[in-house]
């Protein structure tokens, strides 16, 4: 078993699915332009942290399958995106399998930090080949200058220590910061198309407000573009959502993150998601 | 080669079963090359995203001689090549921009880089390609990968087209200045009156003088494969090929990269994207 037989054991999967979860987060506050994307985690940091499985609260916390566990159809109320004029600003969440995360370094140095680092080991996806890499920030930070940028150290999918990332902008308006669950994506040394580990962090400046940055493996899972504003509908995996049908691990620690890829005039206010994810054990 | 029989057929190896054997690939770029910012995008013009930082990793010029990249060509997606005698289908795929225009997905099949911006006689390209080698619906890119001069010139090419005659002498596009001089810019050469691809190209000639900085140009051979519109900043194109009737074969070896199309530009600020592509075999 795994693989559906055919197109009538796919459609009964998202009629009479395995199991139906709900993910309903809020984000108290607004998602910036300046940054990349905001977690709905929404949990404290992890300090140490460890490898998240779907036991861990945060988690989205499916059933596991016994064959191969699947999101088969997305159903999405979403309110997220719209500025004073009420208008939807596009976006996209991704559900995500979060794999490793730490927290406990800051944005207020220049040296190279290793609290809590490296991040730890992989239970899912070990390789790391097609593990992207981010950092999450767990209390606010600010920086009256800009440009600052970041490097990581880090190990790849091959295993190679000593991996650098591209240094790549942290705070890129004069006087922004994060807040609470706004992350960035983690770019990859040439060559390289996964990450195991990160073993250090480097900001290139001291800011006025360090915060708490730690940093999250994790596997990109479903993409759901954003709906307009206030508006509903199911969404099939495999005939609306570009064949996304990846299958869930064991114990995933399934997530999402909102991404605003528009950095200049993207916005969310208030923003929130209430889906229902239909799993089928095929 | 062999179709899909139908609808349940699809399902069934997309799930795995079969031999169907899927991928299901992420990819994302950052707007910075190495440690700087991309240049700025250019009103209805080509950018490259090929040395853009993201995962899997930016790739790099590809030096004075001719080479033919594959699956393994480090900034590509790095697709698994199908095996048993099947071939490889793009199936459905998502990909997102934060700038309004087009993001297209293509096949690199040969590419040479350290021509000059200065240099006003022919130029060798030479090669042959090893996929798509009938020409047909290849195209001749230039691509900037260290600004070359201010001054407007044109460029040309001798190339072979699809009905093997050679010495073919494309029509000129302009090549320098303002809009086609910036590094990470393309600057597709259009074919001769009645041709309909390319087999090789055997130089390209600068025309009207030096462009005044020679820089650093290459020539690519290239098949497009397809074009995700995207109707604003942070817009997601979705595309369920399955029910659009138009399943892309990916060959066997095909090195997969970006590149985009600025629209009008309500910003000049290069993009950020995201992709998640799924593939089975057949």
């Amino acid at each position: 078993m795994g693989a559906y037989a055919d197109y009538t054991a796919y459609r009964a999967a998202i009629d009479a699915p395995s199991e139906w979860k709900s993910l309903t987060r809020e984000d108290g506050n607004d998602l910036y332009q300046f940054v990349q994307g905001r977690s709905l985690w929404g949990q404290s940091a992890p300090a140490a942290g460890g490898a998240p499985d779907r036991t861990t609260t945060g988690a989205l916390g499916q059933q596991n399958g016994a064959s191969e566990l699947r999101i088969v159809a997305v159903t999405a109320l979403d309110y997220a995106g719209y500025t004073s004029g009420n208008y939807s600003i596009p976006h996209l969440t991704l559900i995500a399998d979060r794999l490793s995360h730490m927290s406990g370094c800051t944005w207020n140095s220049a040296s190279t930090q290793t609290t809590n680092l490296p991040t730890p080991a992989l239970t899912r996806y070990t390789s790391g080949d097609g593990v992207w890499a981010m950092y999450e920030n767990y209390t606010a930070s600010f920086s009256s200058t800009v440009p600052r940028t970041y490097t990581v150290s880090y190990t790849n999918q091959a295993g190679t220590s000593g991996r650098t990332s591209p240094a790549t902008v942290s705070f890129i308006t004069t006087n922004s910061g994060f807040d609470t669950g706004d992350v960035g994506l983690i770019p990859l040394q040439q060559g390289d198309s996964g990450i195991r580990s990160i073993e250090s962090f480097t900001h290139s400046n001291t800011v006025d407000t360090g915060g708490n940055v730690g940093f999250t493996l994790f596997k990109p899972l479903l993409w759901i573009p954003s709906l307009p504003y206030g508006e509903t509908c199911e969404r099939d995996a495999l005939l609306m959502l570009g064949a996304q049908l990846p299958v869930i691990q064991t114990d995933a620690c399934l997530f999402a993150i909102h991404f605003v890829l528009d950095r200049i005039n993207g916005r969310i206010s208030n923003g929130r998601i209430a889906a229902d994810l239909k799993f089928h054990d095929a | 080669m062999t179709a899909f029989a139908d609808l349940s057929e699809i399902v069934n190896r997309v799930t795995g079963g079969n031999s169907g054997t899927p991928q299901f690939l992420n990819v994302w770029k950052d707007n910075r090359v190495g440690s700087s910012a991309a240049a700025n995008l250019v009103a209805q013009k080509m950018t490259s995203l090929w040395q853009y930082n993201g995962t899997p990793s930016d790739g790099a010029a590809p030096g004075g001689s001719v080479i033919n990249p594959d699956n393994t060509t480090t900034g590509g997606i790095k697709q698994n090549d199908p095996s048993g005698g099947r071939q490889l289908w793009l199936l459905g795929a998502q990909a997102m921009s934060s700038r309004a225009g087009m993001l297209v997905l293509y096949d690199r099949l040969l590419t040479i880089s350290g021509l000059s911006g200065t240099v006003t006689t022919a130029q060798t390209v030479g090669g042959s390609l090893t996929r798509y080698t009938d020409g047909k619906g290849n195209e001749i890119w230039a691509e900037i990968y260290t600004a070359i001069g201010a001054t407007a010139r044109t460029i040309s090419a001798s190339y072979t087209n699809t009905a093997a005659a050679s010495g073919q002498t494309s029509r000129s596009a302009v090549f320098g200045g303002t809009g086609s001089n910036e590094a990470q810019r393309i600057i597709p050469i259009s074919l001769a009156s009645g041709d309909t691809g390319v087999e090789a190209v055997a130089s390209v000639t600068i025309g009207g003088g030096s462009t005044g900085t020679a820089g650093d140009f290459g020539i690519n051979i290239v098949h497009r494969l397809h074009s995700f519109p995207i109707h604003g900043p942070g817009g997601v194109c979705i595309r369920n090929f399955v029910t659009e009737g138009r399943i892309i074969e990916i060959p066997t070896d095909a090195c997969l990269a970006w590149a985009f199309f600025a629209n009008g530009v309500e910003s000049t600020t290069a993009p950020v994207m995201m992709a998640s592509l799924t593939l089975a075999e057949r």
